[in-house]
């Protein structure tokens, strides 16, 4: 049986568990991951695609924070900030094994011109997986951190280290793209 | 509402920026509308109704394990000291760029002083010409300051801090392409040996010295 975890944040406020963090303090920042590891999980999960990276990169994230808590910027919420360094990790890792991947889509790729999908083989819009590999990891992350993770503009545009109106049109042409893969995939199903 | 406006607005719609009214309007039409629920549909529900993630069990035992066993104790004091100056050097951004603004007109006070200018303005009885007026009237200086109400007009930086030094600088870029500056008199209380004039004031003019795209 998987566990889902509550973030909900209640108890001491973030920053109070920080300090205690960096002066050392185990629990505090083991209250933090109960807190974040969701959150965090969650993005690197749907940045990566697979369980196993995201299990590795959430592990990183966590231990990066924690030896650069000092680091922080509290004009950022905690989380945010784990949530960059996590995608930053994630995007490392994409694009060390960028060779491969690209490899792998150009596969995809070819599978799907002049195939008549059954209705059974169409993924459902919720499979958010097989969807967002269908998009690029900068336009990916975009739409993943804005969407699931509800974070403004701003923050994205410093994860991505570009600027807020790339982040603006990163979100328009992975949407773009993943409307017309849809409807295609509709189309062609019927 | 029609579909071409659904269209547009269906942009601000995922990005959450459409009033509350205009978004339900949005959410009726896509409910009924077999064209726009097929063309929008699968994003909509793709980026509002995702399938749930689960972690797996035990990660968050493996993680703080992990955070134990590589930095057993509180995180390194260099990571700290540098995080402290970093912070530091990120609210006080601006006070850095203040800080560098003013040794940019300080190094170039010091460096003028070394001129002793070969555009001094003359003098009559009623004017004096005080040390901070020599080393302002340095080329360098003066077309540096010209170049600045040229461009930012008489309340740039530099012109308000060189007026402020020297009380009798009176920058106004009369004519965008022909800055001038002149040297108020001062009164000194001596009576005056010559007849005023109109405009007696010296002007130092400038033009040479300034681009010529400044004029254009």
């Amino acid at each position: 049986m998987r566990q889902n975890l509550d973030d909900s944040g209640t108890g001491p406020a973030d920053l109070e568990l920080v300090d205690a963090a960096a002066k050392g303090d185990r629990q505090a920042y083991g209250t933090l991951v109960d807190r974040h590891l969701k959150s965090v999980y969650g993005v690197a999960l749907r940045i990566l695609g697979n369980s196993s990276d995201a299990e590795d990169v959430s592990q990183d994230a966590f231990l990066r924070a924690f030896e650069r808590l000092e680091l922080f910027d509290r004009r950022w919420s905690f989380r945010n900030w784990l949530l960059k360094i996590a995608s930053n990790l994630a995007i490392n890792r994409i694009r060390s094994r960028g060779r491969e991947r690209r490899l792998q889509l150009k596969i995809a790729d070819a599978d799907r011109p002049g195939c008549e999908p059954e209705q059974a083989d169409v993924p459902s819009p919720r499979e958010w997986a097989y969807w967002l590999d269908q998009i690029d990891e900068a336009q990916r992350t975009a739409i993943v951190l804005f969407h699931f993770q509800d974070m403004p503009y701003a923050e994205i545009a410093e994860v991505l280290q570009v600027p807020v109106n790339t982040v603006r049109t990163y979100l328009y042409r992975g949407r773009k793209r993943l409307r017309e893969l849809m409807s295609g995939q509709q189309t062609e199903s019927g | 509402m029609e579909c071409r406006r659904l269209d547009k607005l269906m942009d601000a719609y995922l990005d959450r920026e459409l009033e509350p009214a205009s978004a339900a309007e949005v959410d009726v039409h896509l409910a009924a509308c077999d064209r726009c629920r097929r063309e929008w549909g699968g994003l909509v529900t793709l980026l509002t109704d995702p399938l749930p993630i689960e972690e797996p069990l035990g990660l968050r035992g493996r993680i703080v394990a992990r955070v134990q066993e590589e930095i057993p104790g509180p995180p390194a004091r260099i990571i700290t000291t540098f995080g402290r100056t970093a912070r530091w050097m990120r609210w006080h951004r601006y006070v850095g760029a203040v800080a560098a603004c003013m040794a940019f007109f300080v190094t170039g006070w010091l460096v003028s002083g070394w001129w002793k200018g070969s555009h001094i303005l003359p003098t009559d009885g009623d004017t004096t010409r005080s040390p901070s007026v020599t080393v302002v009237a340095s080329p360098w200086i003066m077309s540096s300051l010209a170049q600045a109400a040229a461009m930012t007009g008489p309340i740039s930086p530099a012109v308000l801090l060189a007026q402020a030094v020297v009380p009798e600088l009176m920058i106004t870029p009369a004519a965008m392409n022909e800055p001038t500056i002149r040297m108020r008199p001062r009164m000194t209380g001596k009576p005056a040996t010559q007849p005023a004039e109109p405009f007696a004031t010296p002007e130092f003019h400038v033009l040479p010295m300034v681009p010529r795209f400044l004029g254009a």
